[in-house]
């Protein structure tokens, strides 16, 4: 018995390296209890021998050779493994899988969102209100869309897939979205729209120098509107300017003057803001933070819908766009009043995911849930909908301990 | 040997001590140990598989819904009281549609006892009949079938819960065969229209059963053929509801007709107008939507409507006897248990799910003894105090 111990004591050179090693696991791992010992009743009781020893030990001179600098020896982590698309049970379930695929810079443009809003609003379920004949079809600017969901516009994709916007808009059309294509695209206007069937709409940064070619170009592929982003300076890549800033209205009149198409722009939180959008010519406005070029402009656009729909929403269509991951953050947008909303960050982790197949799988996946929340609501078609669906709630105390 | 003690590698030896050298001794708490229904939960889970204890434990969606029935008890406190009087002076029977209760707890209707343990609904309702006669309610998705489940408890009350049938023949052919195994009481539940689990979604990415056959979110595309909600993959079986459905079922029931899964005080008055003898405020324990308001949150606004017009029976989220207590100052007249039933008899047996309806009777007792209600009308909204808004 006593051998025994001893002889598990015996410093092997490897089992030295692993004293310097700052890895918890790997001690762990080298460890293990060596044959012999059968349970851990026993190894613990040869381990607190080995303690003992080793105080004594420190008081001696060590006659093994000095530790040598440590190795790392990590089992090697098997390789990243997508997912089968058709695992992914909800949309925020396509974020790791971009993760994945883009590694750990290029995916941070598209990572995050902020939800904390949505959580503080709940749905009216009402009962025994046939909804089998749900319709979400709705008409914006002169097309009907399957749905009120739109891929909205991010900037040269081609970071994220090689396909770039081509895979977005088969995508998006085979989900039978409309898009909003990024002046910024990686590709010509003209390759897209010749791989989408459904509306595309063109975006553009009011202050750009190039924004008379752009809008041309819009016409020649008979794009169906322009959105036109708020202080977010000349390119996605530029400076975000800050949310204090002014608003140039003469850059919109710029382009309104300039499009015979409907100019939608982009940016608006503020009633007053959207009331000057629609005295400038605007046909619609999309409520968005978003400020160009830095990601960390995310709070929740929801609780800014109402109050311009208020000041505009009998006049023009308004849309929202920010976080929406789930069927019942876009139900809740309708609630408010919103027309529609922009899709950004989910459709790119579908693109860099899976290409045109993750877009159409992200996108319908936010068709059906948002369809689903309807019939649960007893809401048939969009016109149905209305602030009834929705209950907003103060922030509630803190749950105390009642959980068991 | 000194160099070899020298060497010793004190950080891995250190490393292997374990952090609770009892720890070779847990083990499963016995029934005579549970002191409330959570203690059961455990118990119940190392007992069954994986599916199993999801299917009981799962809810619609991100399950926002189940979180936040939980919370929502922690959202009312029970006003001290001033005189506080002793358990023995507490009784709070009553009596529903003819049916003694010494305490206003029911079980409420859950499907598939057997896969929870093979005794299964005989034994959760012989287990309910021995903690005082406490009503049971049978799900439509039964493992046994009705006929045998009605005579196996002696003195006990049965009743039946089923979902619409669009066919009226086939709801005829339920209704007789529940009235004809002598279940009075008939349950129509209404919500859970199109739900949807993820979470049994990822069991079956991790080799669980499989469960989406139809449409489904995992199906993708639409047939052109398909029209209204199957062309938004949203499967249409239960989007046919109406209340002219209700006033044919209230046809046929001859015994007290109860909707299950009214959460909003508009269906409240309209289950009255269309003939329910009683509603139960149910969300499903969170299985109908996400991102739906608590029970216990939309309780005072439904009571506001029925105005004591019906009794009221409210469920989701109790796990508490001072849960009971809250959902009755709100306005209810009794509460079903659901998956805290399901843990009882899935962790112990028909004896477990005994002791559980039994700890909760006892613990209502407690609460209400300790806010000096002696009779279940003392409950009311005047002992609590609401937090939520």
């Amino acid at each position: 018995m006593l051998r025994r111990k001893l002889d598990l004591l015996r410093p092997a050179p490897e089992k030295r390296e692993l004293i310097n090693a700052d890895d918890e696991t790997i001690v762990a791992k080298e460890t293990r209890f060596p044959a012999g010992v059968t349970s851990r009743r026993q190894a613990i009781g040869v381990t607190g021998t080995a303690v003992c020893a080793s105080l004594v030990g420190t008081a001696m001179p060590a006659l093994g050779a000095p530790a040598q600098t440590a190795t790392p020896l990590r089992e090697p982590t098997p390789p990243p493994a997508l997912a089968p698309q058709a695992d992914l049970v909800n949309v925020l379930a396509y974020e790791p899988q971009a993760r994945l695929v883009l590694g750990p810079q290029k995916v941070a443009p598209i990572l995050g969102s902020d939800r904390t809003v949505t959580d503080r609003i709940t749905l009216r379920p009402r009962v025994n209100i046939p909804t089998r004949d749900l319709d979400l079809t709705s008409t914006l600017f002169g097309d009907e869309h399957f749905a009120p969901i739109i891929v909205g516009p991010i900037a040269d994709q081609k970071r994220f897939h090689a396909e770039g916007e081509a895979a977005m808009a088969r995508g998006a059309s085979a989900a039978k979205a409309a898009m909003v294509v990024s002046s910024d695209a990686s590709l010509p206007l003209a390759t897209i729209a010749q791989a989408a069937t459904t509306p595309l709409w063109l975006q553009v940064y009011a202050n750009s120098p190039k924004v008379k070619d752009v809008l041309a170009e819009a016409s020649a592929v008979r794009a169906k509107a322009v959105i036109v982003t708020l202080n977010a300076g000349t390119s996605a890549s530029g400076p975000a300017t800050p949310a204090s800033a002014r608003i140039d209205w003469s850059a919109v009149d710029a382009v309104v003057k300039a499009t015979s198409l409907p100019v939608i722009v982009k940016g608006i939180t503020r009633a007053e803001d959207a009331k000057e959008a629609v005295a400038h010519g605007a046909k619609g406005v999309v409520v968005s933070n978003y400020r160009g070029g830095d990601a960390a402009a995310l709070t929740g656009t929801l609780l800014f819908v109402a109050p311009v729909v208020q000041a505009v929403g009998d006049q023009i269509p308004v849309l929202v766009d920010g976080s929406f991951r789930r069927g019942t953050d876009i139900l809740k947008a309708l609630g408010f009043g919103a027309k529609g909303v922009l899709i950004g960050r989910p459709v790119m982790w579908g693109l860099a995911a899976y290409g045109a197949d993750g877009v159409q799988g992200v996108v319908e996946m936010l068709q059906t849930e948002l369809a689903r929340y309807m019939c649960m609501c007893g809401r048939p078609s969009l016109a149905s909908v209305n602030s009834s669906v929705l209950r907003v709630h103060a922030a509630l105390p803190p749950a105390r301990i009642n959980g068991g | 040997m000194a160099g070899f003690v020298a060497g010793a590698p004190v950080s891995a030896a250190v490393a292997q001590i374990d952090p609770s050298p009892f720890g070779e001794h847990r083990r499963a708490l016995s029934l005579a140990e549970m002191q409330t229904a959570f203690d059961f939960e455990p118990v119940f889970r190392g007992n069954v598989s994986l599916p199993v204890y999801d299917y009981t434990a799962h809810g619609d969606g991100s399950e926002f819904n189940v979180q936040r029935n939980r919370q929502a008890f922690d959202w009312v406190d029970i006003a001290p009281a001033r005189n506080a009087i002793p358990e023995a002076q507490v009784d709070l029977s009553s009596e529903l549609f003819g049916v003694r209760m010494k305490f206003p707890i029911l079980i409420a209707p859950t499907a598939a006892m057997v896969p929870l343990h093979p005794e299964g609904e005989i034994g959760m309702f012989k287990a309910a009949t021995a903690a005082w006669n406490t009503l049971m309610i049978l799900s439509t998705n039964t493992s046994t079938p009705v006929a045998k489940v009605a005579p196996s408890a002696p003195g006990g009350t049965l009743w039946a819960q089923f979902y619409p049938q669009q066919n009226l023949a086939a709801t005829q052919q339920w209704m007789d065969t529940y009235q004809n195994a002598g279940c009075n009481g008939i349950i129509v539940t209404v919500d859970q229209q199109a739900a949807y689990y993820e979470r049994s979604l990822q069991n079956r990415n991790l080799g669980g059963r499989v469960r989406t056959a139809g449409l489904g979110q995992g199906a993708r595309g639409a047939a052109a053929t398909l029209t209204g909600a199957a062309r938004y993959r949203v499967n249409p079986g239960r989007l046919w509801y109406t209340w002219q459905y209700i006033d044919a079922v209230r046809k046929m029931v001859k015994g007290p007709l109860l909707l299950k899964g009214i959460q909003d005080p508009e269906d409240a008055r309209l289950a009255i107008a269309h003939g329910a003898d009683a509603i139960i405020v149910s969300n499903h324990g969170g299985r109908s939507m996400d991102y739906g308001p608590s029970t216990l949150e939309i309780m005072p606004e439904i009571a506001a409507a029925v105005n004591g017009r019906i009794p009221i029976l409210f469920d989701s989220g109790i796990r508490r006897g001072a849960d009971i207590f809250k959902a009755l100052a709100l306005g209810a007249d009794g509460v079903c248990l659901g998956r805290a039933a399901r843990w009882g008899l899935g962790a112990f047996g028909p004896a477990g799910a005994q002791r559980l309806i039994e700890i909760l009777q006892r613990e209502l007792v407690q609460v209400a003894a300790a806010a000096g209600c002696a009779k279940l009308t003392d409950i009311n909204k005047t002992r609590v105090k609401i937090n939520f808004a």
